[in-house]
């Protein structure tokens, strides 16, 4: 324990003391806080081979340096259980590909927020929720690792609301913001193996996404007719769509067992939506055509303005595509952030791993 | 670089974390999304005399008087 290298803050105090401490410092994400004490920090450390003092990332905007101590604190305070650590140290690994833009994302006025998508066995091992109620509440997993990603860009970012994160409205999912992919129920290679992960391995992709839109169909009976229903409920003008981003879909296992049971893999699905969810832009205002056409300008060459439809994603790659959540006919939309953020997947490595 | 009075303390803080504390901002009222041509164009005559000393002034001075300089915090802000 005396190799830990931060701050020691004696506090003789009640639970309830402790949090109105953390309150005043700016320490949370307002949510109680477990005290990070000595014991549960060097408990929560157990779980990992990699040395405390390791950097595992450099977190914008103020560029703190997420050694493995210090996202093992933020860990605590989340309520993580230590087997967690791996997850969470996967995560904050992804935030130092520079394709994802933290800095962006902590500072934007959008709504975005890091969304962690757990695939392969560790879903099983660690109790993730893959399945009913995917994005609600009930799974310890689920609710402390996301709730500890935010602490992390929060606590060592600097993330702090008004200051350095200057969302206008933010989202629920900005205080935990965590799924798993339920691979059993779906009829595709999940999105790790997509991204050349092997199936065994265990993985976690880090999007940044908009809070979830429904998508609910309980009528369509084929493919085409599922996802011409979907195409057209998430081409709306207000979404990110002014920028160039991703997209992400999050399929039911229900919708997504229709739409492969006529053969259609995750590419065909990919490029139906890129080519069919497109918003016309003459429906924009005035002022956002202006915008957009810059914005967007590679969709507005050649074209009149008036024939011009942009797709809700850059390329059929932007379109992403998991399938999680329980049994009925619902899927959701994720709306990303614009210019800069790509999602990254990377394999989570548990302690003994090579 | 040109920010509004909301944002300016924020690309302090940024630019502080990437080592360009002494950065020069300049300050321009906040909201400017959807103004007007001749609205920007008088807010950017506003600025033209800081614009202009920034591109003539040596960067070594411009960065002491810069990061000297304190932003006001955002309006938004509320403490929790």
């Amino acid at each position: 324990m005396g190799a830990l290298a931060s701050a020691r803050l004696s506090f003789d105090g009640t639970f309830e003391e402790f949090n109105e401490l953390a309150l005043t410092r700016g320490w949370g994400d307002g949510l109680p806080l477990v005290p990070p004490s000595e014991e549960a920090v060097a408990a929560m450390l157990t779980a990992t081979d990699l040395p405390a003092e390791h950097v595992v990332a450099i977190i914008p905007p103020l560029n703190g340096q997420a050694t493995v101590e210090k996202i093992a604190v933020n860990a605590v305070m989340a309520g993580c259980r230590p087997e967690y650590l791996p997850v969470l140290i996967a995560v904050v690994e992804c935030f130092n590909d520079p394709r994802y833009n933290l800095a962006g994302i902590q500072g934007t006025t959008n709504q975005v927020a890091p969304l962690t998508i757990l695939h392969g066995p560790v879903v099983e091992r660690l109790r993730f929720n893959c399945g009913y109620n995917l994005f609600g509440q009930g799974h310890r997993s689920n609710a402390t690792v996301g709730r500890a990603v935010r602490l992390v860009i929060l606590n060592v970012g600097g993330g702090t609301p008004g200051v350095m994160d200057r969302a206008t409205l933010g989202q629920p999912g900005k205080y935990t913001f965590c799924i798993a992919e339920n691979s059993p129920e779906s009829p595709w290679e999940p999105l790790h193996v997509e991204r050349g992960l092997p199936a065994d391995a265990s993985a976690v992709t880090l999007a940044a996404a908009a809070a979830p839109h429904n998508l609910l169909d309980s009528g369509s009976r084929s493919a085409e007719e599922l996802l011409g229903m979907i195409a057209r409920t998430v081409a709306t003008m207000s979404n990110n769509i002014v920028f160039p981003c991703q997209a992400l879909f999050v399929f039911g296992p229900e919708h997504a067992q229709l739409i492969a049971k006529e053969g259609w893999g995750k590419r065909q699905v990919k490029q139906f939506l890129w080519e069919r969810a497109r918003v016309a832009v003459r429906d924009f205002s005035p002022g956002m055509i202006e915008e957009l056409s810059k914005r967007r300008a590679p969709w507005f060459h050649g074209r009149h303005v008036n024939d011009v439809k942009i797709a809700i994603a850059e390329t059929p790659e932007d379109v992403t595509i998991v399938v999680a959540g329980g049994p009925g006919r619902h899927s959701m939309f994720l709306p990303s952030w614009g210019y800069l953020t790509r999602s990254i997947t990377t394999r989570i490595r548990f302690k003994g791993d090579a | 670089v040109i920010c509004t009075e909301e944002f300016a303390a924020l690309g302090r803080e940024e630019s502080r974390g990437l080592g360009l504390g002494g950065l020069p901002i300049v300050m321009v009222p906040h909201p400017i999304a959807g103004l007007p041509a001749e609205v920007a164009r008088k807010m950017g005559e506003g600025i033209a005399e800081e614009v202009h000393h920034i591109l003539t002034t040596p960067a070594d001075a411009l960065v002491a008087e810069y990061a000297a300089r304190v932003f006001p915090p955002p309006k938004g802000l509320r403490r929790a």
